[in-house]
């Protein structure tokens, strides 16, 4: 690990953490960042390299950059985000750190607006969504003005606003929790910074795990509703080839899941040096004080990853079945209701519980244990669901091709 | 043809939920099962969150064919649907169960709620 450069700003209000993996073709948000509105001591930026190249697309504006530190992690370990998120936040000297992504345009107010939103609000985590236009003719990035990417080949501008913000259906999966999330450092620190389980090895992964955890300690999450960051197209962008942990089937990681819904605070892994700026208040940071765990050397590398030419899948460490938590202990499975699990409940722990030596002895007594009746409503109820379901897509259907029809006659 | 692959995943779906390696509405069905066992105090009091109206009329159904008791049911589509319920029917403490799929939905507004009041999530 070795810094190229160190911050020399004395009290930035604002630490801009930039993460490359050896992949990125261009930092032009460096450029952007070079045009705000306010004393460029107010902030810093922040570049943190997962392997030990020097990027050359960093060079035009290395200017712009206060600190950059290359973790040299070996080729053949696979690219873990949090481990550089945690760096970023060690190395950090801003209040509020700011993860966001290096290769998006900012309007000249952006840094104002993030440091004004936490001024009027305390105890929050602020994220700012991303206008993403499709269109190729824009790549390699040519420095389009903002209205062009908010314009034609744009997927996501309604009415000036992005649809993630827009949405009010289903946010986590319609919102861009990876493009910028700030929160104050102290806050981050203080659960445990990212956190470093394999779950979140390679591409299913994001801010958006702190921002649960954060949501859990009792802060209020925040969407900025006038600051956006404008994305263009570039090859790769969606994370294709990536390992990829586990994940809900639309790339959000079922282990943060877990996390907010078991309002989880604490990491699953803390990292060595975050542990110790939480507990120790006087650490010095120097190159070699950012700890990586050794482990990760062995536990990450592509070849245990790898069966033949693809990624093995992540498994999920969450153990559900029919609505049975599945624990598994030295004595054997053990299941019971979820519902159990609650405080409420907590005087009948182990009414319900259904015992087996094996998983698929367990499985086999936890379904004796349904009472028949029940078996029989699983199916019914699965198969109304599906019936349902492709009544309303098939009525979705009619009236789109009714409404195109309507069209062509008017036209 | 979109919309027949869409039908052919629910079918899909349908089949891994049939055989249990897809914890979905059952989740929700076998935990209030066994809360109903328990015949505790709380039954009057209890809500269930749901997302859609088709899980609220599942839930009317299994009560109608007398597998489950009738419960509150809250549904909550869109962020404000929730205002709607809290504002109406908040009379004393209420022991609320949702599900995870709704929680992950609605977390803001929910991850609040759990704070004030008793939330299950399942």
């Amino acid at each position: 690990m070795k810094f190229i450069k160190q911050s020399n700003r004395a009290q930035p209000k604002v630490s801009l953490i930039l993460l490359d993996w050896s992949v990125r073709e261009s930092f032009h948000l460096l450029d952007y960042l070079s045009r705000q509105d306010l004393d460029r001591d107010l902030f810093e930026v922040v570049i943190i390299e997962y392997y030990s190249r020097v990027s050359d697309a960093i060079r035009p504006f290395d200017q712009q950059v206060d600190s950059w530190l290359l973790l040299e992690m070996p080729e053949d370990c696979y690219y873990h985000k949090h481990l550089m998120y945690n760096a970023g936040i060690a190395v950090a000297k801003g209040d509020i750190c700011v993860i966001c992504d290096s290769d998006a345009m900012v309007k000249e107010g952006f840094i104002n607006a993030i440091i004004r939103e936490f001024d009027s609000n305390p105890n929050i985590v602020l994220h700012i969504d991303q206008f993403r236009n499709a269109r190729k003719d824009l790549y390699p990035f040519c420095y389009p003005d903002f209205a062009q990417v908010t314009g034609k080949g744009c997927i996501n501008n309604v009415d000036g606003k992005t649809r993630g913000i827009m949405d009010d259906k289903d946010p986590i999966h319609n919102r861009n929790y990876g493009a910028c999330m700030c929160a104050r450092r102290a806050d981050l620190i203080a659960i445990g910074g990212a956190d470093e389980h394999i779950d979140y090895l390679g591409h299913i992964c994001g801010p958006y795990e702190l921002t649960f955890r954060l949501v859990n300690l009792g802060h209020r999450e925040i969407w900025h509703q006038s600051e956006f960051m404008y994305h263009t197209w570039h090859p790769g962008q969606a994370g294709e080839d990536n390992y990829l942990g586990p994940h809900d089937g639309r790339h959000v990681s079922t282990t943060a899941l877990d996390a907010l819904i078991s309002g989880r605070i604490m990491p699953l892994v803390e990292n060595e040096t975050i542990r110790n700026l939480r507990l120790i208040d006087d650490v010095k940071l120097d190159a070699q004080t950012f700890r990586i765990s050794p482990a990760y050397l062995h536990d990450w590398r592509k070849e245990n990853l790898r069966h033949g030419q693809n990624w093995i899948a992540g498994n999920t460490t969450r153990k559900m079945w029919h609505g049975f938590v599945v624990n598994h202990n030295i004595d054997g499975y053990r299941a019971y209701p979820r519902f159990i699990g609650h405080p409420d409940f907590s005087q009948y722990t182990g009414r319900f519980d259904v015992h087996g030596a094996t998983e698929p002895e367990l499985l086999k007594n936890l379904y004796n244990s349904i009472p028949f009746r029940f078996r029989l409503v699983f199916p019914v109820v699965a198969l109304l669901t599906f019936i349902s379901k492709a009544f309303g897509l098939s009525l979705l259907y009619l009236q789109r091709r009714l409404a195109r029809l309507a069209q062509g006659v008017q036209a | 043809m979109y919309y027949w692959k869409r039908i052919l995943r629910r079918w899909l779906q349908f089949r891994s939920e049939a055989s249990g390696l897809v914890t979905g509405f059952q989740l929700l069905i076998v935990n209030l099962v066994y809360i109903s066992q328990l015949r505790s105090s709380e039954e009057n009091r209890l809500v269930v969150i749901v997302d859609s109206w088709r899980e609220a009329v599942l839930l009317w159904l299994l009560w109608a064919c007398k597998v489950l008791p009738r419960y509150n049911v809250w549904v909550i589509r869109r962020a404000g649907h929730l205002d709607s319920y809290v504002k109406t029917d908040f009379d004393g403490e209420l022991l609320m169960i949702a599900t995870s799929k709704v929680f992950t939905k609605h977390y803001q507004l929910l991850a609040e709620l759990r704070r004030q009041q008793r939330l299950i999530i399942l």
